[in-house]
Parts: C-alpha cells; sequence; structure tokens
C-alpha cells in the first residue's frame, strides 16, 4: 500500500492534526485496511454518485454524453492545476500562488504566441515562467526560516500585481484558432485539453507512487523528522515541490488561455478557492502524508459536477451560492460524521 | 459495520434532495413549460448589482412580452466559469438563443464561435465584445460619450466657479471604466477653469472609493469638483465628503460638485434630494427591448442590421430634473 | 539601562513588527509632506479599523489551526441583516442586536461545524462562504441600499475628539489582548491551538473553545461589517469580496501562525496598520495600484522572514522568560 504512508503518531511539532483519529480509516471502504489503497482513495466516489443521481432526477441532459464531455473539459483547468496542489498539500504545505501563476504563465503564454506566431514557443515560455516562480517560492519557503503559507501568500500578491502591471491589466489576445480548438474538439469528440489532464494524472500518481522522490514527498508530510533521520533532503524535497506546483499551475493557465481565447492576470484568480477545496474535499489531509490523485480526481469531478447542475437548474445566483456550499458540507461532512461517530461507540 | 455506513448515505441523499428540490421548485415550473415549445433565451451575466438588476428586469419585461422563456445564470467575475456556463447553457439546456454580458470583451470570443458553431444567435448586451463579426447583435452602452457627456457639465458649471476636480476611477481592467475615464479626460483637455488635481483608482470597489476619496480630500484640500464614474460609489464619496466637513447641498457655496453615471436608484434619489448635480443614465430598458427584437429578427433566419449598436447616456442634471427624470430607469416608481 | 535593551529586545522579538510600521510611517511623512499630519493619520485610523476588527477575530480562529474563509460572507450578511431593518425603521439598539446576533449565529455555525464533525475548516468555511453571501443576496436582492442617518452616525462621529470606528477598533484589540492573555479561555485556546491531542488528553474542553473562538470572530466580523457599512453609508453586494485574503495577511504578517497555539492580537493589529498605511501611502504617491500588489506582498515576506530570524536567533536566549 504505497500511498498510505500515514502520520500514525506524529510528532510534527506544532501541528494540530489530531493524530490519533484522523487517521483512523473512516468509510467502510478503509476500515478493511487491507483493501487495496485505490479503493480507499476513492472514498468520496459514491457521493458523486449521490449527486449525479439528485441532479439526473431535478433536471434533464446530466448524464447525456455531451454534457459529461462538457463537465470534464469544464474541469480540465482546475483539475490539471490541482496536481501540483495535492503534491504541495502532501507535503504539508499549501500554495496559495497557484491562482497568480495561472494568470502569470497564461499570460506568459499569450504574448509569446500572439508576437512569434508560434503556440509551442508559447507554451514553452509559459510552462517555464511558471516552473520558475514555483522553484524562487520553493527555494524561499524552504530554505528560510518562514512558514511556506506566508510566502505563497506575499507570491499570490506579488505575482498577480507583477503580470497586470506587465500586461496592463489587458486581455492578451487574440491567439490563433487552432490553439482554441485544443479546449473544445479532440480524439472522440473529448477535448485535447481533457486527455491531457487523464495522461497528467495517470502520470502524477504514478511518479507519487512510484519513484522515490513520490515516496519521499509522502515521507516529509507524514512526518519530517522522520523522513530527515531517515535521510531524506527536507528542504529539497519542499523546494521541488513548489517548483512542480508551478509547472502545473503554468500548464493549466496555458490550457485556460486556449479555453478562453486570450489570457489576464486576473483570470485565475477566481480558481484558488476551487483548486484547493478540490483536493482538501477529495480526501487529501491538510496535515499532509496522506492523500492522492486519485482522491483529487473525484473531488474536481465533484465540485465540476455541482457548478454544472446549477447551472442547468436555471436558479437565481444566490440559491446557487447557498446550494453549492451546503452541499459540499454535506459531502464533506459524511466522512467526517462516520469518524466521529465510530469514535463515540 | 456497513449499516451505519448505509444509513449515512440514505441520509446524505435524503439531505441533498432535499435542500435541492426545496430550492429547486421553482425550476419545475418551467421544467414542465418546456413541452409547449417555448422559445428559451440563455442569459449569462458577469455579475450581479444594482444595474445589473434593472438590466435583468428589462430583459424579463421583454421576454414576457415576446413571448419567450428565460434562464439566467451569473459568472461572479470569473471568465472560465461564465464560458462554463455559456456551453452549459448552449449543449445541455439546447437554448435557441444567448444575451450576455461578458466579463471580459476578448475572453468571451469562444463562447461566441461555439454559439456560432451551434447556431444560437448571440446578443451580447453593456459590455463591447471584440469579436464582432461572429456575433449576432450588440447594444452597449457609450462609456467614451458617457464620459464626454459628465465633462460637459464640468465645463459648465466651471464656467461660473473654477473646479478643481477629483476624478475616480472604475477598474483599470474594465473597457466601460476606461471609456469612461479616457472620455472624460479627453472632453477636459485645453478647458481653462476646470483643472483635475487627482486621480484615484477604486477598482469599481466602494471601500477603496471611500478610502481614496478621504486620502485624497486630505492631500488636497482644494478639491472642489469630483466624477464618480458610477451611482454605486455615489454613498463612499458622500460618506468622505461628510467625514471631512465638506458635505453640503447643491447651492451651497461649500458644495463639492458631484457628477456620476447610470442613473439607478441611489442617483436618482440623490437628485431629488439635491445632493448631486448631475447624473448620465445608461439607457437599461433599450437594453432590454433590442436584444429581444433582435433575438426575434434572427430566429426568424434574417440578420440584424445594423449589428452593433451603441446608446448615448441621458444627461439628467438640476435644470433638466423636472421634465426628463421619467426616463430614467433608476426614478421609476421611486 | 540594562533591563531597558532586554526590554527592547523583547519587545522587537515580539513585535517586529514595530519598527517596519515605523519606518513606513516615518518614510511616507518624510516624502509627502501632508502625510505626516494628524489628520491623515485619523484618516489611516479610521480607515484600518474595520480590518483591525474582523482580523483580530480571525485570530482567534487561526490560534486554533483552524482557518475562517467565510469573514467577507458574514460581513455580507450581517450588512444585509442591517439593510432589511433599516428598511423597516427599527431603532438603532434594535439593529445592533440583530447584527451581532446574525454575527453570533454565524460564527456557531462556523465553529459547531468544525468542532463537531471532522471536515476540516478550510472546507466548512469554503462552504459557509458561499451559503452566507447567497443569504446575503437573498435578503437584499443585490442591491445598493442607503442606509438611513441614524446607522450611519458610527462611521461619523467621534468621542472626545476620537473617532467611534478608532474606539471600536482599539476596544476590540484591547479585549482580544485581555481575552488571550489573562483568561482561561485563552489559555485553553493557545493550548487547544498547539497541541489538541494532548490538550483532549488533558481533559480540556477542546470543542467549547473551538466553537468559542468561531464565534467571537462571527461576532466581530459583524462588528466590522457595521464599522464598514457605517462609513460607506450603503450596503452594496460587494461588501467582504475577497476580505479574506486581507484578512489572513494581516493576521499572518502579525506573525501568527497558521499552525494554531502561537500568535499575537497586537501582531495582527499592527498587521492591520502597516497594510493600511501601505496603501495610503500608495495612494499618495499616485503610483499605479497594481504596485499596491506588489508591495504588499513584499512587506509580508520581508517581516516573515524577519520574524523568522529573529525567533531563531534570539529565541535560545529568552524562550525560559517568554513561557506563559
Amino acid at each position: 500500500m504505497p500511498e498510505s504512508v500515514r502520520g500514525e503518531g506524529a510528532v510534527k511539532a506544532p501541528s494540530a492534526a489530531p493524530p490519533t483519529r484522523s487517521i483512523k480509516p473512516a468509510s467502510w471502504l478503509r476500515d478493511t485496511a487491507r483493501r487495496p489503497g485505490w479503493l480507499g482513495d476513492l472514498s468520496m466516489l459514491p457521493a458523486l454518485v449521490v449527486l449525479i443521481a439528485v441532479l439526473s432526477v431535478l433536471t434533464e441532459g446530466v448524464l447525456t454524453p455531451s454534457n459529461i464531455i462538457n463537465v470534464c473539459s469544464q474541469s480540465a483547468v482546475v483539475a490539471i492545476a490541482a496536481i501540483g496542489a495535492t503534491f504541495v498539500i502532501l507535503t504539508g504545505g499549501i500554495d496559495l500562488s497557484t491562482g497568480s501563476v495561472i494568470g502569470a504563465g497564461g499570460v506568459t503564454a499569450a504574448w509569446v504566441i500572439t508576437s512569434t506566431g508560434s503556440v509551442l514557443a508559447g507554451a514553452a515560455a509559459g510552462i517555464l515562467a511558471g516552473t520558475a516562480i514555483g522553484l524562487v517560492v520553493g527555494t524561499v519557503a524552504a530554505k528560510l526560516p518562514v512558514v511556506p503559507f506566508a510566502v505563497t501568500l506575499a507570491a499570490l500578491y506579488v505575482v498577480s500585481g507583477a503580470t497586470t502591471l506587465l500586461s496592463h491589466g489587458k486581455t492578451i489576445a487574440p491567439v490563433p484558432a487552432g490553439f482554441i480548438e485544443f479546449s473544445i474538439d479532440g480524439p472522440g469528440g473529448v477535448p485535447y485539453s481533457v486527455w491531457l489532464a487523464v495522461v497528467l494524472y495517470a502520470v502524477a500518481q504514478t511518479v507519487l507512487t512510484r519513484t522515490a522522490w513520490g515516496r519521499r514527498v509522502l515521507h516529509v508530510g507524514a512526518n519530517v523528522e522522520v523522513a530527515r533521520i531517515s535521510g531524506v533532503h527536507v528542504a529539497r524535497t519542499k523546494a521541488s515541490v513548489y517548483a512542480v506546483a508551478g509547472l502545473f499551475s503554468a500548464i493549466a493557465g496555458i490550457v485556460l488561455t486556449s479555453g478562453l481565447a486570450g489570457a489576464s492576470a486576473s483570470m485565475g484568480g477566481p480558481l484558488l478557492l476551487n483548486i484547493v477545496g478540490a483536493v482538501v474535499l477529495g480526501g487529501t489531509s491538510l496535515f499532509g502524508g496522506r492523500g492522492s490523485l486519485l482522491r483529487t480526481a473525484v473531488g474536481v469531478l465533484f465540485l465540476g459536477f455541482v457548478s454544472n447542475g446549477m447551472s442547468l437548474l436555471g436558479l437565481a445566483s444566490f440559491d446557487q451560492q447557498i446550494i453549492t456550499g451546503a452541499v459540499i458540507f454535506i459531502a464533506a461532512s459524511v466522512d467526517g460524521i462516520g469518524r466521529w461517530s465510530r469514535r463515540r461507540s | 459495520m456497513h449499516a451505519p455506513t448505509f444509513i449515512r448515505w440514505t441520509a446524505a441523499l435524503a439531505a441533498s434532495a432535499l435542500v435541492l428540490t426545496g430550492c429547486g421548485s421553482s425550476q419545475k415550473a418551467s421544467g414542465s413549460d418546456g413541452s409547449a415549445k417555448k422559445i428559451t433565451i440563455g442569459v449569462s451575466f458577469d455579475l450581479l448589482n444594482a444595474i445589473r438588476q434593472a438590466e435583468k428586469s428589462a430583459i424579463e419585461k421583454a421576454t414576457t412580452e415576446a413571448g419567450y422563456e428565460v434562464v439566467f445564470t451569473v459568472a461572479d467575475k470569473d471568465p472560465q466559469k461564465q464560458s462554463s456556463q455559456i456551453q452549459d447553457l448552449i449543449q445541455t439546456r439546447k437554448v435557441d438563443a444567448l444575451i450576455v454580458i461578458a466579463q471580459d470583451g476578448q475572453q468571451i470570443a469562444s463562447s461566441v464561435s461555439l454559439a456560432k458553431a451551434r447556431n444560437v444567435p448571440f446578443i451580447a448586451i453593456d459590455r463591447a465584445v471584440a469579436d464582432q463579426q461572429n456575433i449576432t447583435f450588440q447594444i452597449t452602452g457609450d462609456p467614451v460619450a458617457d464620459g464626454k457627456l459628465s465633462a460637459a457639465e464640468f465645463v459648465d458649471a466651471g464656467k461660473t466657479k473654477p473646479l478643481k476636480v477629483l476624478e475616480l476611477v472604475g477598474a483599470l481592467t474594465d473597457q466601460n471604466a476606461i471609456g469612461r475615464r479616457d472620455g472624460f479626460n479627453e472632453a477636459l483637455k485645453g478647458d481653462p477653469n476646470v483643472t483635475v488635481v487627482s486621480q484615484v483608482p477604486t477598482n469599481w470597489d466602494p471601500a477603496q472609493a471611500l478610502d481614496g476619496t478621504s486620502n485624497a480630500l486630505q492631500k488636497n484640500p482644494d478639491i472642489n469638483a469630483i466624477f464618480v464614474p458610477s451611482d454605486f460609489l455615489l454613498p463612499s464619496v458622500q460618506s468622505a465628503l461628510k467625514a471631512a466637513g465638506r458635505l453640503a447641498p447643491v447651492g451651497d457655496p461649500g458644495h463639492v460638485f458631484l457628477v456620476t453615471i447610470d442613473g439607478d436608484q441611489n442617483g436618482c434619489k440623490a437628485m431629488r434630494d439635491k445632493t448631486l448635480d448631475a447624473d448620465i443614465a445608461t439607457p437599461v430598458d433599450d437594453f432590454g427591448k433590442q436584444a429581444i427584437s433582435g433575438i426575434t429578427t434572427a430566429l426568424g433566419g434574417k440578420s440584424v442590421s445594423p449589428n452593433s449598436v451603441q446608446t448615448k447616456g441621458l444627461s439628467l442634471d438640476q435644470a433638466n430634473f423636472a421634465t426628463t427624470s421619467s426616463q430614467v430607469w433608476g426614478c421609476d416608481g421611486a | 539601562m540594562r533591563s531597558a535593551s532586554q526590554w527592547c529586545a523583547r519587545a522587537l522579538r515580539r513585535q517586529p513588527l514595530l519598527p517596519v510600521w515605523l519606518v513606513l510611517v516615518l518614510a511616507l511623512s518624510g516624502l509627502y509632506g501632508e502625510f505626516g499630519t494628524v489628520a491623515n493619520f485619523r484618516n489611516i485610523a479610521i480607515q484600518a479599523s474595520p480590518l483591525i476588527i474582523a482580523a483580530v477575530g480571525a485570530t482567534f480562529v487561526i490560534m486554533t489551526a483552524g482557518i475562517d474563509l467565510s469573514v467577507g460572507s458574514m460581513l455580507f450578511l450581517a450588512a444585509a441583516i442591517e439593510s432589511s431593518w433599516a428598511l423597516a425603521s427599527a431603532p438603532a439598539g434594535v439593529v445592533f442586536a440583530a447584527i451581532a446576533a446574525t454575527g453570533l449565529l454565524m460564527g456557531l455555525v462556523n465553529g459547531v461545524a468544525v468542532a463537531l464533525t471532522r471536515v476540516p475548516a478550510l472546507i466548512v468555511t469554503l462552504a459557509s462562504m458561499q451559503v452566507f453571501r447567497g443569504a446575503g443576496g437573498h435578503i437584499t436582492g443585490q442591491q445598493n441600499i442607503d442606509l438611513p442617518a441614524h446607522l450611519r452616525g458610527i462611521g461619523t462621529s467621534s468621542l472626545l475628539g476620537v473617532p467611534a470606528p478608532v474606539l471600536l477598533a482599539a476596544a476590540t484589540a484591547l479585549g482580544g489582548v485581555l481575552v488571550f492573555g489573562r483568561t482561561v479561555f485563552g489559555r485553553y485556546l493557545q493550548a487547544v491551538g498547539s497541541n489538541r491531542a494532548a490538550a483532549l488528553n488533558a481533559g480540556l474542553p477542546v470543542r467549547a473553545v473551538t466553537i468559542g473562538a468561531y464565534a467571537l470572530a462571527g461576532v466581530l466580523a459583524a462588528l466590522a461589517s457595521l464599522t464598514q457599512t457605517a462609513r460607506l453609508g450603503a450596503v452594496q453586494p460587494s461588501i467582504g469580496d475577497g476580505y479574506e485574503l486581507t484578512v489572513i495577511t494581516a493576521v499572518v504578517l502579525g506573525g501568527t501562525s497558521l499552525f494554531g497555539g502561537r500568535g499575537s492580537i497586537t501582531g495582527t493589529v499592527l498587521g492591520a496598520l502597516v497594510l493600511t498605511t501601505a496603501q495610503t501611502g500608495l495612494v499618495f504617491s499616485g503610483a499605479s495600484p497594481y504596485v499596491f500588489d506588489i508591495v504588499r506582498g513584499g512587506i509580508l515576506l520581508v517581516a516573515v522572514i524577519a520574524a523568522g530570524t529573529r525567533w531563531r536567533t534570539l529565541a535560545q536566549a529568552l524562550r525560559p522568560a517568554a513561557v506563559s
């Protein structure tokens, strides 16, 4: 069970993770501990099924192939950025600069594309910019005596401010039609952006569970001290995680630029809470060490169907907000209440 | 071990069903009408505030008259969400036409091309769209002209007393804000009596408008006129004036000359209470009417001509208030 | 002499932000003549007031290793309730009571959900952020609602020359310091935040303390809302939009740890003052508003690095004295 390197008996200094309880498997899936790890990873899946069932009863067209493709293509950007966020959260950190880096990566890419006409050069430039930002953030966060959270918050402001300043607050457009196609069409009627997200998830999950680096990430998240004693270079691992987050945020920014036919500095901002929300809702622990990309994928789809359902129901926007909040809480608490009631009995 | 899980999931199912049906009851009515094959219009707004509510009512009024159904979505200032919502409206709700207030005039392009590919008429209102060739019809205000009309009020007033103006600016990423600013500044260029002494960005945020106005009044105490680019910033400006001891009604020698744009309820009330000198009213009702007539034309298989209309605002000032206020949307029933 | 320098070192270690703020104020006063005036400092204090009030509340939550993303929505819902009572032309006392009750209720919703379920605080408040804003939208119909004069009073009146918002903020800060430093609740708060499991084992009322922290944050968010709307003179749909990050920035700037247990109310107040001073300074300099984000991020970075460095070098020497 590679991904269940869990923070049992964590001695992480000031962490408020209630060590013994939060680790106890929650649903029946995780209860029988000998089931393979991926079953535990899908503990949010029933909630997703219930959500889709309820939506199908209430409105037409939810389960049609075209709508499912819609939800997937609408979720692609959040999905890709959430890969990086998952790695960061697995180390017990959090990256608030994700939304800004999406804007920075997208604007860089769009700028190069509009001035050279080469999508490939643009994508490379965007990815380079995002990864560089992530590397700087990660290095500062890991090497200096600061809380990573505060560094990423500072980066959120600096990166979005700088991107807006450099783009004069304007939207960089137009981009070539072929680039826009990327988010609209693809093999089997499924947009390339969705295929890209699927491939990236497969790669990332493999990297997390099958490589030494992935194990180091889980190790650091589960218990920093133990990781250090067993020879893991903690600072380097932490820094690398933020660089990876910058990389995925930039890819997400480029996909978003294709989906919106242009890039602006502010376009990623509203996505931040969705990205972090998807990772945590999927069941990756904010205290690190426990989680996987499979979980994040389910979390992303859950939020995708919630917002799709809301626009299909055609409710007033404040009703949509109330229901969205309630549904997120209910879904998350089914897991949580389970743990609580078990503890009491 | 399985039983509590089962109960939990049943409870969750029941709870979510309850939540969704409870608030979804209004949806049922329109759902059952689907069999009558009414024409459904999908509407996508960037956000919801006072002027958007007025635009929404105008659209609703015009659609009811035409016998159409409407589905509203609001994107909460998120261009990605707006694009998703439009995709849902076109591909899953299968609406017959779209009315859109774009969050971003350029990033709406992919939604425009989707609508075109599916032969769904696309009508842009309020905020101009960059991709002019592919939309069915567009009706917007004319922000530059509105800025110029505001400037004209300042030029008039400057003839009796030289004005030192504080100019508030909306969000620097919004074409409407930029247009109003540019029109205003262009029209004032070279006028000997009116000088802009301070420009304060507000990012369309009332709190920033309040703080920015306070700070500017602090820095330049001789400011005696303020250009407010939207009615909803007016209470902030008046609070700042009050805090600085500078709030006085029109006609009082200590009065700070104020001009706003929009013509909403608060603006109209301020005009009536003689605390505001002029308000450039946006012709919101026209947006709804012309959008719907554009849809009717397009659904009849014809193209709408002209395919882009810019409507100038209506100058409402203290001199013409009695005769003109009935044409301003914010003065309705107040 | 020695004790004075010791005191200075200790104050510096506790509040590394104080010199940052003083330098900022002095530099701006030197650069712009109108900056260093009493009237301008009064302005800054008024402008910082709602942020101070809301951020003190958030400090209590963050101290428990929790987080409250719903603060901006709480501001809006409290304002919405205020406007609905105002439309019914209720007397000011009734309106204020209704707002306080709304704040308490919202805080209790958050607190109970965080304490009694195992849903992470981030998800609970992400959800309640949506619910509160939606409910506020229902009440106001997303309209701009002007407040009657008796409700604007707090924004413009003053007592002995001190503006009412500043008095409210000062009272909140003082109350916060006392609750945090001098009460059982404050001690439990630190215990719960630094090690929840140990607090549980020691038999502390962990759930009650958690609920209390969120309830307090709710009430203070409502108070911040009252102050802000009284200043604005109107209730608008954009109230509190994106406020959560500003509040968290002030708290983090003030040196409160997001992992709980360690933090200070004074630091939070200073954090709010630094942010407001920087913003005012930028208006004076006439710089692009986008520069503000860069400056804000830069100050945050410098402050946290400074805090971290001092913590390391001075901690050993002074730690025994600082144990509370």
